[in-house]
């Protein structure tokens, strides 16, 4: 029986090497790097619009994700990664996507000096191009937590902020903070190319979420006795279905730019439109007020079922793969935010079990830089002790308080500003810097 | 005189229609090359074509054929058998799983046949019922490769104004992955770095 899913890609994700434009000289390092893209990527919008139109799926979104900026430059300056910045952005326009990533920093051991310059240069390098998005890895399973880095991300978040103060610190959202980050995410701001990567490659983050919610309506109405182990087998058999067609399109268009298809990554990522929400799937499973006990069950049932079809339907699943929770992109959690019954505190519960994170969450503009940081720190802890990835993309509105609004636009949604509780009530903790060692892996408990 | 036909055959349903065809067939000394055939609330159909190694009077065909029922029983159609190419439109397509459902009505299949007739999309295959009011059609569909895809659904759906259809289009690989656990896409693989070039 043919389902009316109407499915599409999310997003087809070009991942492009840079190592081989790295040059002592910024102007011809941004040279090179502006021709590799073009080559590279030069057709990809028209690739992907070809395919797209041939078989009737929709693709949302084109991306790049290039080589770690903080890798191309040696000895680099703030100045010089400036420079790099205004490069990828001025080629992302070039080549027509809307999106490139790669400005990132790998520090959760320590950095270097041109790490620390990339850092610090996010700043201005976020508020003033339009397409770059910056990510920085400050905890890993293996390394621990570099409180240092975080301390230091923390007021580079709240200065990109005020520098976009004219659009609700929306600067801030291009930029994540992770631990364990993955080498091959296809999905912003945490999109970047790791160094165990091909010269190119292409990544996809496959159908949204209205597939899914569909499906458990549709399974709801045809059998209401249908118990919860039923409602994750239809989950995963969307979810093989949704999996098989990002795999389809992906390799078409890995084919016809000539060069190897990498992953799928099966993540439920929403967009502020009605249908497209991880939280209306939550509703149509039967949490009618998200947040609420129960919410962290539902997500951890629906989660596990999403990679277990998509995992049978492809053997080049990677990236993320989780359900991302993302408060202003997703109509039903932004309305639950809204209503005061979903939390931050909630939140953070449901980014064990699942998800990308603390994530597009708008919160008071005058947080201090020290409660940021043991935001960012609570949220890596989940990620480094579970051994799993999470991230932080907490976006501090310039001028505006808990319970006001902050519009972003776009795909990128709006929402109410979320209080956050206890602040600096931990800021001696933060402020000791240094290292929380590596975690135990055995002694589970 | 011919030695390739087309047969077709229409009959009420019951054991031993195809039995009985085929004997026909075989003592004329001809072979079957495709056969397609399908039973419809309780009519039996099938088109079928053959080669003899000699020639065959038409007549002697659909002789033989009728003979292997009851007088009467099967309508029996002959016609000699040409190969024929595929129209040039056609060799610059894809197959596409076209699916409506919703309130029966007359007429449906007459507007989205009419409807695709005009973008010079063709039928290979069609598949309609009626169950409980609610009709379903499948079809099997070759769009030239020049066709907009989300037009021709939008298209359909907007053929019924007055109460909506609900309408699907899926390209045939799409349908397959998603559908057939076995499906393999065909696709050339680029090199890939510090892999042995076969």
């Amino acid at each position: 029986m043919v389902q009316e899913e109407n499915l599409d890609v999310r997003t087809v994700t070009l991942g492009i090497s840079l190592l081989d434009c790295c040059d002592p000289d910024i102007g011809r390092l941004c040279r090179k790097v502006a021709l590799k893209i073009t080559r590279k990527a030069g057709s990809l919008v028209r690739v992907c619009d070809e395919i797209s139109g041939r078989y009737g799926i929709p693709i949302v979104n084109k991306r790049l994700a290039v080589t770690p900026a903080s890798g191309l430059v040696a000895g680099g300056s703030e100045e010089a990664l400036f420079q790099v910045a205004r490069a990828l952005d001025r080629s992302a326009q070039e080549v027509g996507v809307d999106l490139v990533g790669g400005f990132t920093a790998l520090v959760q051991k320590g950095m270097t000096p041109t790490e620390e310059a990339l850092i610090r240069a996010i700043p201005r390098s976020l508020s003033e191009t339009e397409r770059v998005c910056a990510s920085v890895n400050v905890a890993s399973t293996a390394a621990g937590i570099n409180v240092d880095a975080i301390n230091l991300v923390a007021r580079q978040i709240l200065e990109l902020a005020r520098r976009t103060a004219d659009h609700d610190g929306f600067g801030a959202a291009k930029l994540m903070v992770f631990a364990n980050i993955p080498e091959d995410n296809p999905f912003m701001s945490g999109a970047y190319l790791g160094y165990g990567e091909p010269d190119c490659v292409v990544n996809i983050g496959v159908s949204g979420p209205g597939v899914v919610k569909r499906a458990v309506e549709r399974l709801r109405e045809q059998e209401p006795d249908a118990d919860l182990g039923e409602m994750a087998d239809q989950i995963k058999r969307t979810s093989f279905r949704v999996t098989r067609v990002g795999e389809l399109i992906g390799r078409e268009v890995a084919a016809r730019l000539g060069v190897e298809f990498g992953i799928v990554d099966l993540s439920l990522a929403p967009t502020p439109r009605v249908g497209d929400s991880v939280g209306e799937v939550l509703e149509a499973m039967g949490v009618s007020r998200i947040g609420a006990p129960g919410s962290t069950a539902a997500v951890a049932l629906l989660n596990d079922a999403v990679k277990k079809g998509g995992l049978f339907a492809s053997s080049s699943v990677g990236g993320l793969s989780g359900a991302f929770v993302p408060v202003s992109e997703d109509r039903a959690l932004a309305e639950a935010v809204r209503r005061g019954d979903l939390t931050l505190e909630k939140l953070e519960a449901i980014t064990s079990i699942c998800s990308v994170g603390l994530d597009m969450i708008p919160i008071p503009g005058d947080t201090d830089p020290e409660t940021i940081a043991a935001l960012i720190a609570d949220e890596m802890s989940i990620g480094v002790i579970n051994r799993k990835t999470t991230s932080v993309r907490i976006i501090p509105v310039p001028g505006k308080a808990a319970g006001e609004t902050a519009v972003f636009g776009g795909l990128f949604g709006q929402s109410i500003i979320m209080p956050v509780r206890g602040v600096g009530g931990a800021a001696e903790f933060v402020r000791h810097g240094g290292r929380i060692p590596a975690p135990l892996q055995s002694l589970n408990n | 005189m011919p030695k390739d036909f087309v047969l077709s055959v229409m009959s009420r349903d019951r054991p031993g229609i195809v039995a009985g065809l085929t004997e026909a067939v075989t003592e004329l000394d001809g072979n079957i090359d495709a056969i397609s055939q399908t039973v419809l609330q309780g009519y039996f159909t099938i088109i079928l074509t053959v080669c003899f190694d000699e020639s065959v009077e038409p007549a002697a065909l659909m002789a033989a054929v009728k003979e292997s029922a009851a007088p009467g029983e099967l309508e029996v159609s002959v016609k000699e058998h040409r190969v024929l190419q595929p129209e040039p439109a056609m060799q610059d397509a894809d197959r596409f799983v076209l699916t409506i459902h919703g309130a029966d009505r007359k007429g449906i299949i007459r507007r989205v046949s009419s409807y695709l007739s005009s973008r010079n999309v063709n039928i290979e295959d069609l598949y309609a019922y009626v169950h409980d009011g609610q009709f379903l059609l499948i079809a099997q569909l070759q769009v030239p490769h020049r066709l907009a895809v989300e037009h021709l659904r939008t298209d359909m759906e907007a053929l019924w104004p007055e109460e909506q259809m609900r309408v699907s289009l899926q390209h045939e690989d799409v349908f397959l992955a998603t559908s057939h656990v076995d499906f393999r896409q065909r696709v050339p693989k680029a090199p890939r770095n510090g892999r042995p070039s076969r």
